[in-house]
């Protein structure tokens, strides 16, 4: 198990990739083993699964629309395409990753090269998910994300910035747009923390409050069941 | 009381996950507290302003690759925080074959072996580790309550979606945490969820069961209606529910997109985790007991949101596109996207295109491939004994692969003991070990290409099953009608012989 620990994100700056499919499931984002055995894109051994002759399948978001059933590259699929292939943002659409929890569909995009997605809502469960894994989710409005989209097809190289210090969001040609964000997760993605960077300093409060707990609520400690 | 007052000036400015309109969450000051803020508050070690907390976790769950995490972590010199509250069950990977314990290169990646191989040295630590040879091993979501793991008023985390399925017998639980932060030390950090209820009122007509219940629901109210909420289903109807058939409802809260859902416990809940393994006994019982009683929601608690399903009249329900709000009584017509609200026509169109289904169609009637019966929504005793009432003296059309997986070893068991297995296979089911299967595939248990499923599963993504299977979401009778007549049909009509 890596330790996660993303690097602070202060000032992002870069190519934007416009993808802007509503309601992208977690499904989608990293498909169940299964479908992408199917599609050509991984085999099921049984000694494991094996991605597609370069292997990325598995490792990469959004495989079923990136490859094609023979394992090439889709030419069509926009992170393909020059220059998006390099894009650092996501423009999304709404409800981007419903449907659960897939922690590898945030580490994928993350893989990517993707530090941050750009859409008018989330997920929530999949939204937590990227908070988890350092993965910056920006909430606009849907006619913003729409208007950077446009942008982002008509001149595709301009760079985009979002700035976490005064939560804009900016192009040569389009703001400085302004976003919201709780202070906290705010100063989680700056400081670059993950989940066991907040909790370790809880570590002698957690301590005195499960010696209380234990006395409280001694059935959850003391199991009547075998041991395995 | 500081504390509420603090949250009702700063937390409109919180942000969440979408432009949902956020209400301050104790806007309404009550003296009452739900379940969920009972239950939260009560594993809180420390309130870090406005909805955030870090909060202490009861019970950590983990899959497949439990041990294998857990190795790394000890091989890297870390320290487990409380083994104790750990457990782990193999059953993403593992093959339904019953030649899985012999041939083990059956079983995908390592799975098969990283239990045994680990068994000491999670026993000496005292986590609780089930392998495909272990006589309780099964789907997590069927385990952890059938055993007692999961217990009234317990905070359970694990990585997985469905854990919400735990809710059932009156805890608070969720998927997607991170291992590592849990095992290492104890505890999660997350932001509060607003309190939506949901009321079961009515009556449940033949044949129509918890699964029908939370599709309709999800129909109704829509696959997002659940964000940045934690739902409580209650309701005199939801009460008359066995706790298995709470356990189907909480499963698919997660395909409401909430963050989680439960049940308050009652004398029925007390009954179903009474004598469990892992459950308290004697003196312990009662001390349990007693601070259980105190779970249920107080009446004046404010919800940010409360609504009543009622289930009078309420037919047997399908789902016709690839979310699972996308559904309709059997006797419905396959709607047209000009039917959907605005922004929905889109979805609409593209799920019919998926689904290969016309407007105006009926549903009934449409061939099938495939039947599935399984899946931590539906795979306990009792939904194996409704499929069994209806397969029994029938077979499965030609042409339909039907399969049925129990949900645990001694759900397999006991269905063994009451010859319900013989009347599967009679009727020419295949009857397999436990795991979750064709729900996912990730054990390589695939709906063939292009194939239509019906299935009593939780998911009918696009690709859910395998690529470009379509997956019909059913309750487990009326999957088991399908396989039968080898199409989508009312089970209600077959059991009254109308249907050949």
């Amino acid at each position: 198990m890596n330790n996660l620990k993303p690097d602070g994100l202060v000032q992002l700056t870069g190519i934007a990739a416009p993808f802007m499919r509503h309601d992208m499931l977690i499904d989608y984002i990293a498909p169940p083993i299964g479908s992408l055995h199917a599609h050509g894109s991984a085999v099921i051994t049984p000694a494991g699964v094996v991605g597609n002759a370069s292997g990325q399948a598995l490792r990469q978001a959004f495989p079923l629309d990136r490859y094609l059933a023979d394992g090439s590259e889709n030419p069509e699929f926009i992170l393909n395409r020059a220059p998006w292939r390099n894009a650092s943002i996501l423009l999304a659409g709404r409800n981007f990753g419903i449907g659960g929890t897939r922690t590898p569909a945030a580490a994928r995009l993350l893989g990517d090269g993707i530090r941050a997605v750009i859409a008018p809502s989330f997920g929530q469960v999949f939204f937590d998910d990227c908070i988890q894994a350092g993965l910056l989710p920006v909430i606009l409005g849907q006619e913003q994300v729409e208007a950077i989209a446009a942008a982002a097809v008509a001149a595709p190289r301009r760079e985009l910035t979002i700035d976490l210090r005064w939560q804009t969001i900016s192009r040569p040609d389009i703001g400085p747009i302004t976003f919201q964000m709780s202070p906290r997760l705010r100063a989680r993605f700056m400081e670059g923390l993950s989940d066991i960077d907040e909790t370790t300093p809880f570590q002698r409060e957690a301590e005195a409050f499960q010696r209380d707990h234990e006395l409280r609520q001694p059935w959850i400690y003391r199991s009547t069941g075998d041991q395995r | 009381m500081k504390r509420r007052d603090f949250i009702k000036t700063t937390v409109g400015a919180s942000v969440g996950c979408g432009f949902i309109p956020l209400q301050p969450l104790f806007a309404q000051q009550s003296a009452g507290m739900t379940m969920y803020d009972k239950i939260w508050e009560a594993h809180e070690i420390s309130y870090l302003g406005g909805i955030t907390s870090v909060l202490h976790v009861d019970r950590m769950m983990l899959p497949d690759s439990g041990p294998a995490a857990i190795k790394r972590l000890l091989d890297a010199g870390e320290r487990i925080r409380n083994p104790e509250l750990v457990w782990a069950v193999a059953d993403h990977q593992v093959s339904t074959s019953p030649e899985r314990y012999t041939n083990r290169s059956l079983n995908l990646g390592s799975v098969a072996d990283d239990f045994p191989e680990m068994k000491e040295e999670l026993a000496a630590m005292g986590i609780q580790a089930f392998g495909i040879d272990d006589p309780e091993q099964g789907i997590q979501h069927v385990v952890g309550p059938e055993t007692g793991l999961t217990l009234p008023g317990m905070l359970m985390v694990a990585g997985d979606s469905h854990t919400c399925t735990h809710g059932a017998v009156g805890c608070v639980s969720w998927g997607g945490e991170t291992a590592q932060n849990v095992l290492l030390t104890g505890t999660v950090i997350r932001e509060r969820a607003r309190n939506l209820r949901v009321n079961y009122t009515g009556t449940l007509g033949p044949w129509v069961r918890g699964k029908d219940m939370i599709l309709h629901t999800i129909g109704a109210l829509g696959a997002d209606a659940g964000n940045r909420c934690a739902v409580e289903y209650a309701g005199p109807l939801l009460r008359s529910l066995s706790v298995e058939g709470r356990m189907t409802i909480c499963n698919l809260s997660i395909e409401m997109g909430a963050a989680t859902g439960m049940v308050a416990p009652d004398d029925t809940t007390y009954e179903y985790v009474a004598s469990r393994e892992f459950a308290p006994r004697g003196e312990l019982w009662d001390q349990a007991l007693a601070y259980w009683r105190s779970l249920p929601s107080d009446d004046d608690a404010a919800f940010y949101r409360d609504e009543t399903i009622d289930m009078t009249g309420v037919e047997p329900q399908v789902t016709w596109g690839i979310s699972p709000e996308h559904v309709i009584g059997i006797s419905e017509r396959i709607p047209a996207p000009d039917d959907a609200p605005f922004e929905k026509r889109d979805a609409w169109r593209r799920a019919l295109e998926y689904t290969r289904l016309t407007p105006g169609d009926t549903i009934a009637d449409t061939p099938i491939d495939e039947v599935f019966i399984g899946s931590c929504a539906e795979s306990r005793i009792s939904d194996l004994r409704a499929a069994a009432e209806v397969v029994r003296g029938r077979r499965v059309a030609p042409n339909v692969l039907a399969w049925v997986i129990a949900g645990s070893q001694p759900v397999k068991r006991q269905a063994e003991a009451e010859g319900l297995d013989r009347i599967f296979r009679d009727a020419g089911f295949d009857w397999r070990e436990p795991g979750c299967s064709k729900c996912y595939g990730s054990n390589g248990d695939l709906v063939a290409q292009g194939k239509r499923s019906v299935s009593n599963s939780n998911r009918n993504y696009v690709g859910r099953q395998g690529i470009d299977a379509i997956t019909h979401l059913v309750s487990t009778p009326m999957a088991a009608a399908a396989a039968i007549a080898g199409r989508i049909v009312d089970v209600r009509r077959l059991m009254a012989g109308e249907i050949a």
